[in-house]
């Protein structure tokens, strides 16, 4: 570009002014492509797809994105706003240059068989583009089915999958696969279940929320690298059995119902489990306890962690837990062993909220708390022996 | 008297070597643990291939950027930082006007140091990501090289995207 032209441009600019030195006002320009790529990779599909207007240099930077993200529900409320965005994939993908596609996203809910066909296209383009993070938030319709050279990919390390009519293929095999996620999946056939979580050798991080299990009746992982399982807000486990051949898990997190049964095989290596059961299964039935002592040795944990965070990653072990809560709290014996056995092993814990709830049985009743058990729980909390100084014990009740 | 001790923690630790970085720009020097600098790629290599001398001259960064990098390099060499604390760090480091950002992931990629380009390359997409492509192209001192036939043409085939911008 013109020197002179730009230093007088820059000098006439009352922004530009505020810039350092006139060596690095020059060195602006000149931002290599590879550094203009990365950081447009930064941007937002809609502030990425701008850039191609600055300059002829900047015009075909969006077609050699790392990140494909298309989401239906922030593309702009234009008119025909369908047709725009289905025109807008196209175009991206008929574009694209040879560079490497690491994460391909598609968020899109519209019923309709021609639109799943080209959705398909789509994902098969970012299949044989060997892309490494496939996340899917669609919905299939009755007769059709995901591209089955997604279960067959070399490349994948992460799939998430948000398709509640999912059917898989019967030939699965994901030797690369760390992290697996199922968002408000229907799981109904338990042995095209059980294949998908056996496929993946390589499998580390497995998580299953809202999913709905009420017709798989077992529910089977056999992963011999799974380190981090999080099953949350799943609903129809009261139906289902649990069976877990996975050495070497470390964490488990499960916030969903009592399930029928949990068999964990031999795990030797589960140093945290969180188990938080709805209260439509009672504690006092010693369901839920005796299905967690299962789970190996200490330390069992069962209550509901509340994180700031959606990234399972921040989970706490034992050692580092510092926050306890525990809800629909009814001061029975098993739960004041669970709180006793938190106090003694927590080491730095900072504190320990404890919500009550008076509760009725179906003659009227009162089964849960009342004004004399409360002080007798007081008193056994208080004479507790405590590992961490610092802990501090909340006991909140509604009457 | 003193320099008795000063001896005897030499002798004992002969291993914590300094390297001396200095800019070019400004020839400001600085003094950095080594195994702070061999963060940098750039730096790493040249001392493993014996280039690197006293003194490390670093071309086309000035010394208020080096002393940024320099900062990012000492919070990610300490051990016992947390997640959060570097976090925190790194979002101070940041935390300044578009041009420095500018001078600094040049210089995180010609040191080629990995996470100083990614906060550095999120900061500043953060930062224009609601701008006016008019705005954008004189903060990066872009020169528009289109025609306004052509330039109609780009904005055309994606004018869902401008919506809302003049």
């Amino acid at each position: 570009m013109d020197l002179s032209m730009k230093k007088k441009q820059l000098k006439e600019n009352p922004l530009s002014k505020q810039c350092v030195t006139l060596e690095s006002e020059d060195r602006l320009s000149t931002l290599p492509e590879e550094l203009r790529r990365h950081i447009i990779s930064f941007l937002p599909m809609k502030d990425a797809v701008r850039s191609s207007i600055l300059s002829r240099k900047w015009s075909r930077i969006c077609y050699s994105l790392p990140n494909l993200i298309f989401e239906f529900h922030r593309f702009p409320n234009v008119e025909s706003k369908l047709d725009r965005f289905v025109e807008f994939i196209d175009q991206m993908i008929s574009r694209q240059d040879d560079s490497r596609i690491k994460t391909f996203k598609l968020a899109f809910w519209v019923e309709n068989e021609t639109f799943t066909r080209i959705k398909n296209a789509w994902i098969t383009f970012a299949v044989q583009r060997n892309v490494e993070n496939l996340i899917l938030t669609t919905q299939m319709g009755k007769t059709q089915s995901l591209p089955s050279c997604i279960f067959t990919s070399k490349s994948l390390k992460g799939l998430h999958l948000g398709i509640h009519d999912l059917k898989l293929p019967t030939s699965i095999d994901l030797p690369n696969l760390k992290e697996l996620v199922l968002m408000s999946v229907i799981l109904a056939d338990h042995n095209s279940t059980r294949k998908l979580f056996s496929s993946c050798p390589a499998l580390e991080t497995l998580v299953m929320k809202t999913c709905d299990l009420y017709h798989l009746g077992i529910l089977a992982i056999s992963a011999p690298n799974l380190k981090h399982f999080v099953i949350q807000n799943c609903s129809g486990f009261y139906k289902c059995e649990i069976n877990l051949l996975t050495p070497r898990l470390k964490t488990f997190f499960y916030h969903a119902d009592v399930p029928r049964d949990i068999n964990t095989g031999n795990i030797p290596f589960v140093n945290t489990v969180f188990l938080f059961f709805e209260n439509t299964h009672p504690w006092s039935t010693n369901h839920s306890f005796s299905a967690a002592k299962e789970l190996e040795q200490p330390p069992y944990m069962l209550f509901y962690l509340e994180m700031n965070s959606q990234d399972f990653s921040h989970i706490k072990l034992l050692n580092h837990l510092e926050y306890v809560e525990i809800r629909n709290f009814e001061g029975c014996d098993i739960e004041l062993e669970i709180v006793e056995f938190l106090l003694n092993n927590a080491k730095v814990l900072v504190e320990m909220k404890l919500i009550a709830r008076e509760s009725r049985d179906h003659t009227g009743l009162t089964v849960g708390i009342n004004c004399v058990k409360i002080r007798s729980i007081n008193k056994k909390l208080l004479a507790m022996r405590r590992a961490s100084s610092r802990a501090k014990i909340l006991f909140s009740y509604i009457m | 008297m003193a320099s008795a001790p000063e001896n005897e923690k030499n002798a004992s630790a002969p291993e914590k070597k300094t390297l001396t970085l200095k800019s070019m720009i400004n020839n400001e020097e600085f003094v950095v643990d080594e195994h702070v600098a061999l963060q940098s790629v750039t730096i790493k290599n040249m001392v493993d291939s014996d280039c690197a001398g006293d003194v490390i001259p670093v071309p086309t960064i000035s010394g208020e950027i080096l002393a940024l990098v320099i900062e990012y390099c000492k919070n990610h060499a300490n051990p016992s930082a947390s997640e959060d604390d570097l976090k925190k760090a790194d979002a101070g480091i940041v935390a300044k006007d578009i041009y420095t950002l500018i001078d600094l992931v040049l210089a995180a990629n010609f040191l080629d140091i990995k996470g100083l380009l990614e906060v550095t390359s999120q900061k500043i997409a953060d930062s224009i990501k609601d701008l006016p492509h008019q705005d954008v192209r004189e903060i990066f001192g872009v020169e528009n090289d289109y025609t306004p036939e052509e330039e109609a043409a780009v904005r055309a085939e994606h004018d869902w995207a401008f919506e809302g911008f003049p």
